[in-house]
């Protein structure tokens, strides 16, 4: 499978925010790049910042609250699966 | 959509304090966010509250809203209400809130074959414009790309093993409009990965570009297997003279069957690993099959057979429970 990858510069115009806000976002490993490409992003990165975009926009949570907040849910649906 | 009172939507008293409105608000608006809300009509409910607190909150227009219900708008443009009750729709793309909040409508996904499909994709907001805190994000004004949406799309576990085409359905609620799409789901997807669909997403807004749309495998239990990672693990129920003198006996597999030899003296629990039959490897290769022992007995005995457990039982000298001293009873 071909690997696609997004800079920082696609994630923001996605997701309708300023390339620094994204910056941030990697600055606080909200968002991460892949391990060996430091300037790139898998494509789902950009739902993820999309989301944290709209957690602050709606709720007034920080990045850092969205993430902890996304990461849950995450862990949430694994632990249901699990418990089938 | 059907006209619903402001104030019932938030579920508050037309009395109530400015400051109450805000509270009720912020509270349903964490309950009901799309993003985090496992309620089945969280985006449609989102919106509702959305839409009754943009007027709740300003006293203006929650003062016109009093006297005039749902035509508060009309009155507020100098025009004056229509007879009919059920004309006037609130559009809040007049009201100073940043049309690129809406432009995505939500699509709403229908699966054509297979189970079913938990759509939270496509949504909009609503809280005011974004990032007028500082460092928060900000909207671009002169084009927008669409958003990426997500879907959950549901998949037994031999659908995931096999992988193949898969035709969905995308309806656009507020135009009717149904776009077909096939999608290529690659064998072996796991629970939680996303397959990713280019420009599928919600459209663009000034000649940006689409976003794009991301189906969210989700793998049902299944009665037969378990899967852990790429393991995958099965039960094997046995006869005890079987777990006891060993044997060879058929397992389940996702392409039908298998054998495997049980060695002599196998206990409920263990594991027999049947190499290279578990789910595919995301970087090529496949995971094991685990069988697992599980030993059965029959639920009535022949005469023969309980003759012939009652002999087991009375030369035999293995013990189960080591921590019963004695004869046992």
């Amino acid at each position: 499978m071909t690997r696609v990858l997004i800079s920082v510069e696609q994630i923001a115009v996605r997701a309708g925010v300023d390339t620094t806000w994204v910056q941030e976002l990697v600055q606080v490993g909200v968002i991460e790049p892949e391990p060996d490409q430091p300037d790139l992003f898998r494509p789902e990165v950009s739902l993820r910042v999309q989301k944290v975009a709209r957690l602050e926009r709606d709720l007034g949570v920080n990045p850092e609250g969205a993430a902890v907040i996304l990461d849950l849910l995450d862990y949430i649906e694994q632990l249901e699966r699990r418990a089938g | 959509m059907a006209y619903k009172d402001y104030y019932s939507i938030l579920g508050v008293d037309r009395s109530a304090s400015q400051d109450e409105i805000q509270r009720v608000y912020k509270k349903l608006a964490r309950k009901y966010h799309p993003d985090i809300s496992k309620e089945p009509n969280a985006e449609e409910r989102f919106k509702e509250i959305g839409q009754a607190y943009e007027v709740l909150r300003d006293e203006k227009k929650r003062a016109l809203y009093d006297q005039y219900g749902e035509h508060w708008k009309a009155v507020s443009e100098g025009r004056t209400p229509p007879p009919g009750a059920e004309q006037a729709r609130v559009d809040f793309r007049d009201l100073g809130i940043d049309p690129e909040q809406f432009r995505d409508i939500g699509s709403v996904f229908e699966e054509l074959f297979g189970g079913g499909l938990g759509g939270f994709g496509g949504f909009g907001g609503f809280g005011g414009a974004p990032g007028r805190r500082r460092g928060g994000p900000r909207a671009r004004q002169w084009s927008a790309p669409g958003m990426d949406q997500e879907v959950e799309i549901a998949l037994d576990l031999h659908e995931a093993f096999r992988g193949g085409e898969r035709e969905l359905a995308l309806v656009d609620p507020a135009s009717g409009e149904q776009k077909r799409l096939k999608v290529r789901i690659p064998p072996g997807i796991h629970d939680g990965q996303r397959v990713r669909l280019g420009g599928q997403g919600g459209p663009g807004m000034g000649g940006g570009q689409p976003g794009d749309l991301y189906l969210k495998a989700r793998l049902e239990p299944d009665p037969d297997f378990r899967l852990e990672g790429d393991d995958l693990y099965t039960s094997v129920p046995l006869a005890p003279w079987e777990a006891a003198l060993g044997a060879t006996v058929t397992v389940r597999t996702l392409e039908g069957a298998g054998r495997v030899k049980v060695p002599p003296g196998s206990s409920t629990g263990r594991r027999i690993r049947v190499r290279g039959q578990g789910f595919p490897k995301r970087r090529g290769g496949r995971g094991d099959l685990y069988a697992e022992i599980r030993i059965e007995v029959p639920e009535e005995l022949t005469a023969d057979e309980r003759e012939l457990m009652e002999k087991l039982a009375a030369t035999s000298r293995f013990r189960p429970r080591p921590w019963e001293t004695g004869g046992g009873e």
